[in-house]
């Protein structure tokens, strides 16, 4: 079963699913934002609040094949399951919401006050009774590091998540900016994510370790499968970080290196200018450009349907 | 246009700054009166009457948005004990202006009214101003011998141009050996792309960078445990 906005589907109804999106956010609402820094541009931060133009690119992300999107905006920066719902419906698809929280900025401040043990009884409660009056359920945890390290709140919600995953069984998906900052030993948070999941005795394949595609190194992400997670590719059509065809090229060699069952796709749009609206390819990227040039190396629609439909069912399954 | 760091994927990691107060200081380079007053400061006066206020926007906006972050981190730093020092593009009474000064006609005399500081940062007492003859304070050899006679391993940076001077800085710091860490929003570039651009860019090129936020934060793991790990 797989919990979305508008209660529990089955994992053969699910569809293609994009497991890392954003449908409606606002990074303004951040409690902490201080954190962020005083010469970013507010207007550059990430958000979605418009319901028509949202539901237009849900409604050409169906058109194009499309089932089901995990919409990653966590408590603390405008998620809102009412709102999520209603799109759901116009849009006619399948849309997770997710409990845990986003990095340290975003982390409401009763999360300081508050004892893991507490944290996690309150994510166990998104999951298994609903938010707040809504009554609708989230369907996955997320943990998100921006620090250097896996320390402090972030590491405190890590763990209230790991203890939430073991009660329910959901899958736990993680933000790793904290890689960019080119200062973890062995390039990727996701390493110390999964070692610190691991003492709390998460099982790893309950694990998928986003934004791997932000500074990819194949020898990290096959440790990372090996274990047993799921190496999400999520920011796909964001090249700034890596050229798309570097990351087809990335995806292909994991694929013949045997990891096909542990490998998802994803764009993380967040931002009006990723839209069609806003005259970029919306959720419908993957569909447009990148699916194009996985088949150019020969990856089949097979594998094409394992990463994009099984694999994102099985992560999402709650049991 | 899209920029690309690709360097990143094939570097290791940041040497991990160990931040304690007897190995590090804090370094104000060029947030002297030409650069950093707003109003009366050389940068701002020539700006007008050269009728160029449109190109400097974004600095002084910028400038605007870092001045309520120097004083907090430098009341900070002082109260842990942390060296304090300052460098600016400028010449000392017996010194004569460098061949760059002579080139951009920067020749200000440190000594007058262009060593002045806005009294948010003034020096105190004891704390050293380095004239800089170029765009790195390193230019100067009685700052480098500074570092060397107090054997800084840790060199925190707030300032101006950072898409020029304190780029420079950080970057022989880090050939020499010595760690830097960019307090991010009490540094300003001359616009708003060369601030994202040029701190995207050193944290490619392995140089640290912290907004005051997350600085202040671990000052606070500094005082209560003796050293801290950035």
């Amino acid at each position: 079963m797989i919990q979305t906005v508008l209660g529990p589907v089955k994992e053969e109804e699910l569809g293609v699913c994009l497991p890392h999106e954003h449908i409606w956010c606002d990074q303004n609402y951040g409690p902490r934002m201080n954190l962020m820094g005083t010469t970013r541009d507010p207007a550059g931060f990430m958000k979605l609040d418009n319901f028509d133009r949202v539901a237009s690119e849900l409604k050409a992300y169906k058109a194009a094949g499309g089932g089901a999107l995990v919409e990653v905006t966590c408590d603390g920066w405008g998620r809102d399951l009412d709102t999520l719902a209603r799109l759901s419906e116009a849009a006619e698809v399948h849309i997770v919401s997710t409990s845990g929280y986003y990095i340290e900025p975003h982390i409401p401040y009763f999360v300081d006050d508050w004892s893991v043990e507490r944290v996690a009884d309150h994510i166990t409660g998104e999951i298994e009774k609903g938010v707040g009056e809504s009554g609708r359920r989230c369907g996955l945890f997320k943990s998100a590091i921006h620090r250097a390290r896996v320390e402090a709140i972030e590491l405190k919600v890590l763990k209230a998540v790991a203890i939430a995953q073991k009660r329910t069984g959901a899958a736990i998906t993680t933000h790793t900016t904290g890689s960019r900052r080119m200062e973890v030993p062995g390039g990727t948070v996701g390493v110390h994510q999964l070692e610190i999941l691991k003492g709390e005795g998460v099982d790893p394949s309950r694990l998928i370790v986003g934004h791997v595609d932000e500074r990819p190194d194949i020898d990290v992400l096959s440790s990372l499968a090996d274990e047993g997670c799921f190496i999400q590719f999520d920011v796909i059509g964001k090249e700034h970080y890596v050229l798309d065809q570097t990351r087809a090229e990335l995806v292909h060699a994991l694929i013949e290196r045997g990891y096909v069952n542990h490998l998802m796709l994803s764009h993380d749009r967040n931002r009006d200018y990723e839209m069609r609206y806003g005259g970029s390819t919306g959720y419908c990227h993957i569909f447009e450009t990148f699916l194009p040039r996985l088949r150019q190396l020969g990856v089949s629609d097979e594998q094409i349907n394992t990463m994009m439909v099984l694999n994102p069912a099985r992560a999402l399954s709650i049991n | 246009m899209m920029i690309r760091h690709p360097l990143t994927l094939v570097i290791k990691e940041t040497r991990p700054l160990d931040i304690r107060v007897d190995n590090t200081c804090l370094l104000l380079q060029d947030l002297h009166s030409p650069f950093a007053d707003p109003s009366d400061g050389w940068l701002a006066r020539r700006v007008r009457e050269k009728v160029l206020m449109r190109e400097f926007e974004d600095y002084f906006r910028l400038l605007e948005l870092i001045t309520p972050n120097i004083p907090q981190v430098l009341e900070a730093v002082r109260g842990l004990g942390i060296r304090v020092l300052y460098s600016c593009l400028g010449h000392r009474k017996g010194e004569s202006p460098s061949p760059f000064q002579e080139a951009t006609g920067w020749t200000w005399d440190l000594d007058g009214l262009n060593g002045a500081y806005p009294e948010a940062w003034q020096p105190a007492q004891g704390e050293p101003m380095f004239s800089k003859p170029g765009w790195s304070a390193l230019a100067n050899p009685e700052f480098t011998s500074f570092l060397a006679d107090n054997r800084i391993a840790n060199v925190l940076v707030m300032g101006t141009m950072l898409d020029f001077g304190i780029r420079q800085t950080c970057i022989e710091l880090s050939d020499r050996g010595i760690g830097s860490l960019i307090i991010s929003d009490a540094a300003v570039a001359l616009t708003r792309e060369g601030q994202d651009y040029t701190a995207d860019n050193i944290a490619h090129g392995l140089i640290k960078l912290r907004y005051t936020g997350e600085f202040l934060g671990l000052l606070e793991v500094l005082k209560q445990e003796g050293s801290v790990l950035i």
